[in-house]
Parts: C-alpha cells; structure tokens; sequence
C-alpha cells in the first residue's frame, strides 16, 4: 500500500496545497490524477458548519488500484485569514485489499451510530433506495444523495450508508464483481465529483439536481 | 487600350468589387452568426489566472453575481483540483445585453497549480481571453507565474489557437494606489510586460494591463466590459464611459476591430 499527504502549506517558500514529499514512488500520470480527483468538490468548507468536517473519497488509478483519500477540514488559516483548509491522506490499495478495506470500514464505526444508521434505514427505506439508485448506476448516472449536515458526528450515519451502499452484493453484482464504484461521503458540489455522492442538503437544494434524500 | 478592352476591364472591376461586397456581408453575417452561437448558447470561453491571494475566485464570483457582489464574501484557498464553474450570464457586454461566459473552472494559483491545473484548464478551455491577476505583493512570484503563462502560450499551440486578448488586472489597486502608480508597480514587471508585448506581435493578440479593486469595484467593470468586448467573436463597440482611465496601459495592438 503507497500513502501519500496532500496539505497546504503556509511557512514555505512556495506556500499554498502541495504533497508532503517525498512522492517518489508514485507515477507522475498517478500523481496527477490524484490532485486532481483528492479533494471532495465544492465551496464553503470555511464556514463554520464545516469546522472538522470529514470526507471519504475513493477513486480509481489504472491497473485497477483504487485511492482511498480521506480529507479533513483543518481549523487552519492563511496569511489572509482565509479558513476552510483541507487535508488529505491518501492510500493507493489494489482491487482486493480496497473490498476488505470498505468492509473493515464499516466494522470500525461506533456502535452507536451503527445503531442509528439502522434506525434511519429500515429495510423498507433501503429496499426503495435501492429501486431509485440501481437504475441510475445501471444507466452510469450520477448518484446523488442528500441529507441535512449537522457535523462530522451525524454525517457518520450518511458514512455508513454509503459504505453499506458500495460493497452490497446487489451493487456489485450490478458492477460485475469488479471494484466497488467510486464514491464520496462529503462533498459541497456534485459537479466533477464520484459516481456516487453526498451533499448537505442545502447544497442539493438546486433546480438541476436530482438529488435522493437520505432520511 | 481600345473602347472594348476598357470597357471589358471595367466591367470585370465592377464584378470583383460587387463580389468583394457580397463575401464582406457573408464574412459579416457569419460573424454574426459566430457571436450568436457563442454569447447567447455556448458562453464566451475565458480563464482566470494568477498566483495565489490575488483574487481568483473573487473576480469569478463577482462576473457571476455582478450586481449583486457581496460585500462580505469570504473566498477559501482553491483546492487542489480546482472548482468547476459552470457557464453563466452577465449583463457586461458593451451594449448592456446578456452575455453567456463559461470560465470552466476555478483552478488555485501556487507553484503546485502551475504544471497541473493551469494547463490542464488551459488546453480544455481553449480560452479566447485570459485574464491574469497580479498585486502589490509578492513580485517575484507574480513574474514567475506570468514567465510560466507566457512559456505555456508559447507551447500549447493548438490551445492557444482562438485567443484573442491578454489583460492583467493590477487588483487591490485600494491598498496599493495612495501609496505608488501604476507605472511604478509595472516597474518591477518590465522585462515581463515586455514579452508580453513582443509575444503578443508574435502571435496575433491583444494585451492590456489595467489596475482594479475587487473590494471598491473601482475599475471592474470598466475592465471586464472591454475584456468581453474584446473576446467576443464580434465587438459591440464600447460605450464613451467605458474608455480607459489615462494610467491603463494599452496593448500595442490596441483594440482589434
């Protein structure tokens, strides 16, 4: 497994995002595709709802490795006061290992929310879900779901939903087996963002989104 | 040269010249057309550069929301990746008209972008005008990423190929003017501004350098209309107000059209 720190830097000659180095080891076509696809989309992370927030974020790189990059909202500033810092750890996993990472993601939640996550997604809210959601993965339309963001912890309940959504036997048999679709927990805008992806849903909230709400 | 010969090549004379006038008003119409096609349904291709703090996603937000700019937005450091900007219309074209303009993206403006974002963005725009932010700070960064967009305008050819103007903005001229001019600040930019000049002779744009402030607006608008102006397939013609202030630096190709 190859890791890697998208972070920005502030007491630097050349200040702003940049990798920790060193980054040898990694393909630069790798490397690209990182910085570009790391970050959960969107603006606002400034604002003081987003103070902490965490977002999941998987993708895939060639030769079917997928990155894992799990982003954090720092309570950093810049030089200008400028908040809504991000900060990414990334992981590259090949296909195999990704699967059992997802699984053993689902396994590290607290019980509580676990809990929760029961209670918001009965069986019979899953099974409709799942009627809205497949057609769309079938047709390769963007997934979009949303729910109310109320910090880091109670968006831990849409986490596991996800989680739970990726590594379904439906899903996969769907996707043939093959990785689990890309996806991301956290994002404040569905454009350029995963096939599967949720927002706030003050975010969702726009005329040319068909976003589905989580309850 | 007899009657006959004369009379012949003065009716071939007027052949070519009522040609020459039907192919002007095709030429003028497909214009037109051009303009049509690109301020009304696929949005003015454009993007905005510049190193990092000078007011990227501030500039883009103001386009966007024009009139209704809030005093007290707060931008974020563009993330790695940039953000994806979605075409929008403005009312800044010369004559007061919606204008569709589709900057694509807003990419971030430190040394990491450079390589990644800017030309990555550069080569998918393929942009008909570049807009480029510099500010009082930071000279030696702001020379290194406008040597970088120039080498990047030498290189990309086949993106280059649409482009029709080059403008810096000179922004936070409202912490910067009281104490110097503009002709002071461009000082340290000389051997800059001059490859910008020469670069533009080479390769058939036009530049100017205006200063503006994104916090008083003083000279936004102004800017931006003859910007839009200039990029659009076919000038509306500027209006009196709009002319640049004396200490705007005019591009050497001046204004096309």
């Amino acid at each position: 497994m190859q890791q890697l720190v998208l972070e920005y830097v502030i007491d630097s000659p050349q200040p702003g995002y940049q990798f920790r180095p060193p980054t040898n080891g990694f393909k630069e076509a790798d490397l690209r595709l990182i910085w570009r696809q790391a970050m959960p989309r969107g603006t606002g992370w400034n604002g003081d709802a987003y103070q902490d927030a965490r977002s999941l974020k998987c993708f895939a790189l060639d030769e079917g490795r997928i990155a894992v990059s799990l982003v954090h909202v720092t309570g950093e500033e810049d030089e200008l006061g400028r908040r809504g810092i991000r900060r990414a750890e990334i992981a590259v996993l090949d296909n195999d290992a990704y699967v059992v990472f997802l699984e053993s993601l689902l396994g590290r939640y607290h019980e509580s929310i676990l809990e929760t996550a029961n209670q918001h997604i009965r069986p019979y809210v899953w099974k409709r879900m799942l009627r809205l959601i497949v057609p769309r993965l079938k047709a390769h339309k963007q997934v979009v779901l949303s729910h109310p963001y109320s910090g880091p912890v109670a968006w831990q309940v849409v986490e596991v939903l996800i989680l739970r959504l990726v590594t379904s036997k439906t899903i996969r048999l769907l996707e043939g087996w093959g990785a689990p679709a890309p996806f991301t927990t956290l994002a404040l805008d569905w454009r350029d963002e995963s096939p599967i992806v949720a927002l706030p849903s003050e975010k969702a909230a726009q005329k040319d989104i068909q976003a589905i709400r989580i309850p | 040269m007899n009657d006959s010969s004369r009379t012949a090549s003065n009716i071939l004379a007027s052949v070519l010249r009522t040609l020459a006038a039907i192919s002007r008003q095709v030429a003028d119409r497909f214009d037109t057309v051009v303009d049509f096609a690109y301020v009304r349904v696929l949005g003015v291709p454009f993007i905005v550069l510049g190193y990092r703090q000078t007011g990227k996603t501030t500039l883009i937000n103001w386009l966007k929301r024009d009139k209704e700019f809030l005093a007290g937005f707060e931008p974020e450091p563009t993330a790695a990746g940039g953000e994806s900007v979605p075409a929008f219309t403005t009312r800044l074209s010369a004559d007061g008209s919606g204008m569709k303009l589709k900057p694509r993206r807003d990419v971030g403006g430190e040394y990491a972008m450079w390589e990644t974002d800017w030309v990555e963005l550069f080569q998918q725009t393929k942009p008909r005008g570049i807009l480029f932010l510099i500010d009082h700070q930071n000279a030696y960064q702001h020379k290194d990423a406008l040597n970088f967009v120039l080498q990047m305008l030498d290189d990309e050819e086949s993106a280059r190929k649409h482009l029709e103007m080059v403008m810096i903005l000179v922004n936070k001229s409202d912490l910067w003017a009281d104490e110097q001019s503009l002709d002071d600040l461009l000082d340290n930019f000389r051997n800059e501004t001059r490859r910008l000049k020469s670069q533009a002779e080479r390769l058939g744009y036009h530049h100017e350098i205006r200063q503006t402030s994104l916090v008083t607006e003083e000279g936004v608008r102004e800017a931006m209309t003859a910007f839009f102006d200039a990029i659009r397939p076919r000038s509306q013609g500027l209006p009196e107000s709009s002319d640049p202030p004396p200490e705007v630096k005019a591009g050497a190709n001046g204004h096309k059209r």
